[in-house]
């Protein structure tokens, strides 16, 4: 794309401020709303994947459900001339990965901005939408120090993207979790494990592990304790280091339970009561060196809390293990006592105060209306919020803030969270995606029944999905319905393989898996071995029905021939007696063999005579002939196809 | 000695990104297959840059066993050269390719590959895999950390951690047989070996039926399996060498 040049009639293109693999990214002006806006592209080598493009285009409109001030938001997703391109909200600051490179960052500048991002991803998790690709590089920080994470659910897109394979893929490889090295499904804990990856660079400056190459980091991932965060700079409080090796544990159940209960967990570590913390040890860090650390540590020379810390804290005692909730107290002592003593006035302030408070009282559970009334009558005003809610009925209160039992001046706004019933979510359309994918789409909008129904089609792949029974767009309620998918079972036509060269038995399988039915047909061969198939009608390639019959045309091996003998006999005739003619004798031969019964000679002689005839003996058959002499039978000549065979 | 090829869509992609080429006869030949990436067109280009390569350097194809290595690994580099070039011109940034093949003089075999393309030898009944994918997938199990399962349904069992185009310099296996006795050498990409394990091969290239044939077999199969990538075979078999 050139600076000066449109999409879609509305956006024009300013300049080119980022690239990737699968797209670039321009800034752009809107000239609609006339406003800045950052616009992804697909890069053109791709926008001919219809499958790829239809997941683009699906994981950035889940996306664009997201409302939040730390999220990069996005405006429009749409295609114009195979130019597929995402509109998003232009964040005039650079990215974190830039930021980290010129700025230095100090522990606290690092806590602000990870709160930030925390805040972010927490907002995805309530909106079941896991990230999968957090790293510096997709997070935006503007000149005031707001940070915006962006590029929600594109690893996904990216990652289904089957025609590609190289190593840039892999890409985030420094952030990604071990489950996702392994190939098993992202979900929130591994977005807290690289959480816990961003966090370890923003404060030691580099990632967690180094290697030369994708496949070494990723090994390390799943292998390798990273280097202690503290070692690497000295400034990072143990609490924090303790926060970052557990977002970092190797094993999900290891790690913090939810986003929320990570910003908690890192965002008090400079609090002065977490300052003499144990240092964390990891459960699957093997025996030794468990032992190893769970020697009594000697502190060099007392952990600092925090530079920023002033004076009043009470000193850090030199034993290691000091219980901490007693020094938090003494905090509070301090605090108090300096209040008294500075005495009378500020007491009289506080009584007069008291006139106008009134005590906030509990109304979660309550109707808005019953809520509302009892507030108001205290001296609050009332402010409205409507959430979704699986648990608490429609037009109740979920909670409020301030909670019950404080007591602020009357006048002041109390926030209502009322529920807005059970949370529905636009039905989406998972026509053409496979079974697989459209399950997991459902699954992640919490769609619980699904009811699959197999059906043959010409036009949709096998295994991928027709139609489904809520259109997509609907509102519905995932828990409550029931939605049918109808999977394709592929065309019912099956395309015929080329079966020469199979075994009868493997033609048959065949048929069977292929609900063909078999007809065998024998024919001898010469080239074919005995009982592997010579060919087949229909031929292969041709598509047919279930059902239909498949000729096979069975070897049978090399022909058997009948063999054929020439035989020979000797009817002898005494001479005759001096002075007397010989009285002649009639001869007949008769052959029973693969040619019938034939009578082969009659012949009247008065002499010896040597006569010769031809026996065709079919297989496994015997050919016989007699010789009779004046209607006696003299002799049977029986010969085997075996010796006929022999004799050849 | 019977030499057969074939090249196929399979049953999902719009384009194949896959090209092959053999060269030769019982005395001296070639046979590669390459599976181009990068999305439209860069694919296609990439292998083709590679097949197109040797296609020229074939009749400089030497005579030892020493200088037939040399000569492939000069010709892969040779094709690196081209499709990083054409990659940096047309802006491609994903283009890549593999490569796998083989290359014969007389009783001497050479093999090459780079990426999760594969050569295959069948010899006295049993099928051995003479290459070892330089893939992630692969590595990880190497390592013990993927067993053979997780492997082929890993979702990033496509990527590679060599390609030809992919960087200045590019890093081939080689191994050199002097009478190495293969009955049949079978090359792939990894469109046939997705979809067929090593008994499923081993079955086709064991029937008594011709290269051609077989080579037909392979592809029907791993298309009937659901042909998810493109899929290319090439078959050298040594018809003097069989049934003794």
């Amino acid at each position: 794309m050139r600076s000066g040049e449109r999409i879609n009639d509305r956006y024009r293109i300013e300049q080119q401020i980022g690239s990737g693999g699968m797209a670039n990214v321009y800034r752009a002006h809107d000239e609609i709303l006339n406003r800045t806006v950052a616009i992804k592209v697909l890069r053109s080598e791709f926008s001919h994947n219809e499958q790829f493009i239809r997941r683009f285009e699906r994981e950035a409109h889940a996306a664009t459900s997201l409302n939040h001030p730390n999220i990069v938001a996005i405006y429009d997703v749409g295609d114009e001339e195979d130019i597929y391109y995402i509109v998003m909200e232009h964040v005039d600051g650079m990215t974190l990965k830039q930021y980290l490179q010129e700025e230095y960052i100090s522990v606290e500048e690092a806590l602000r901005i990870m709160g930030q991002i925390c805040d972010a991803i927490d907002h995805a998790h309530a909106n079941r939408i896991i990230h999968r690709d957090i790293k510096p590089q997709n997070m935006m920080i503007d000149q005031n120090g707001n940070v915006k994470v962006t590029d929600f659910g594109i690893a996904v897109a990216m990652s289904n993207a089957t025609l590609t394979h190289t190593m840039s893929v892999l890409g985030s490889v420094h952030y990604f979790s071990p489950e996702q090295a392994r190939g098993k499904f992202a979900d929130e804990k591994s977005d807290i494990y690289s959480l816990g990856a961003v966090l370890y660079e923003l404060v030691t400056g580099r990632v967690p592990f180094i290697g030369e190459t994708p496949v070494a980091v990723a090994l390390q991932h799943l292998q390798d304790d990273p280097i202690r965060p503290m070692d690497l700079n000295p400034k990072i409080p143990q609490a924090l280091e303790n926060c970052i090796m557990q977002a970092l544990a190797k094993s999900p159940g290891a790690r913090h339970t939810s986003v929320a209960s990570f910003k908690k967990d890192c965002m008090t570590a400079l609090d002065p009561a977490r300052a003499n913390e144990p240092k964390r040890v990891n459960a699957e860090q093997d025996a030794f060196d468990q032992t190893l650390v769970m020697a009594p540590v000697v502190p060099e020379e007392t952990m600092p809390p925090s530079e920023q810390t002033v004076k009043p804290v009470a000193p850090v005692e030199p034993k290691p293990d000091t219980p901490k909730k007693p020094k938090k107290r003494k905090w509070w002592l301090w605090l108090l006592l300096v209040l008294l003593l500075i005495g009378g006035g500020i007491g009289a302030y506080v009584v007069a105060d008291e006139m106008s408070r009134a005590v906030v009282p509990d109304v979660v559970g309550m109707t808005e209306d019953e809520a509302t009334t009892e507030l108001e009558a205290s001296g609050f005003v009332v402010d409205v919020t409507e959430r979704a809610s699986d648990n608490i009925e429609a037009g109740n209160v979920i909670s409020q803030n301030p909670p019950a039992g404080r007591k602020p001046k009357r006048g002041t706004t109390i926030t209502l969270v009322v529920s807005a019933g059970k949370e529905t979510v636009r039905m989406p359309d998972v026509e053409g995606l496979s079974q697989n994918a459209a399950e997991r789409t459902l699954k992640d909008l919490d769609f619980t029944d699904i009811d699959i129904q197999k059906e043959a089609s010409e036009t949709v792949d096998s295994g991928d999905v027709i139609s489904q029974s809520l259109s997509p767009g609907e509102e519905v309620v995932p828990s409550e319905v029931t939605v049918t998918l109808v999977v394709s079972t592929g065309s019912n036509k099956i395309e015929l393989a080329n079966l020469a060269g199979y075994t009868f038995e493997e033609a048959t399988t065949y048929a069977e898996q292929n609900n063909l039915k078999i007809v065998k047909r024998d024919e001898y061969s010469t080239s074919v071995p005995s009982n592997q198939i010579i060919r087949q009608l229909p031929t292969a390639g041709t598509a047919v029905d279930p059902g239909t019959e498949l000729t096979v045309i069975v070897s049978l091996g090399v022909e058997p021939t009948d063999a054929s003998v020439e035989r020979e006999v000797s009817v002898e005739i005494d001479p005759p007696a001096e002075g007397e003619t010989a009285e002649p004798v009639e001869v007949v031969i008769r052959t029973v063999d693969a040619r019938g019964e034939i009578e082969v000679l009659r012949d009247k002689i008065t002499e010896t005579t040597t006569y010769s005839y031809t026996l065709v003996i079919a297989p496994d058959e015997v050919g016989t002939a007699t010789i009779e002499v004046d209607g006696e039978v003299v002799r049977t000549d029986s010969v085997t196809y075996a010796q006929a065979k022999d004799a050849q | 000695m019977e030499l057969a090829y074939r090249t196929d869509r399979g049953q999902v992609r719009t384009q194949n990104e896959d090209a092959v080429l053999i060269l030769g006869d019982e005395h001296a030949g070639i046979a590669l297959v390459a599976d181009g990436m990068g999305g439209h067109e860069a694919g296609e280009v990439a292998s083709e840059l590679v097949i197109e390569q040797f296609r020229r350097a074939f009749p400089t194809l030497p005579t030892s066993p020493m200088e037939m290595e040399q000569w492939f690994r000069d010709n892969v580099e040779l094709a690196n050269e081209q499709v990083l070039a054409f990659s940096k011109q047309s802006n491609l940034v994903m283009m890549g390719t593999t490569i796998a093949g083989v290359c014969w003089h007389d009783e001497t075999i050479v093999i090459v590959h780079v990426g999760d393309s594969r050569v295959y030898a069948l010899r006295d009944g049993a099928l051995h895999q003479l290459t070892e994918d330089h893939s992630y997938v692969n590595v990880l199990k190497q390592l013990g950390e993927l067993t053979e399962e997780e492997m082929r349904v890993h979702p990033k069992r496509n990527i590679i951690t060599r390609a030809i185009g992919s960087n200045e310099h590019v890093e081939p296996d080689f191994q050199v047989f002097a009478e190495p006795e293969f009955d049949t050498i079978l090359i792939c990409t990894d469109g046939l070996t997705n979809h067929l394990t090593d008994e499923d091969i081993l079955l086709v290239l064991e029937r008594p039926i011709s290269a051609d044939v077989k080579a037909d077999q392979l592809i029907d199969q791993a298309n009937r399996l659901g042909g998810s990538d493109n899929i290319t075979v090439a078959i050298v078999q040594f018809t003097d060498r069989k049934r003794g």
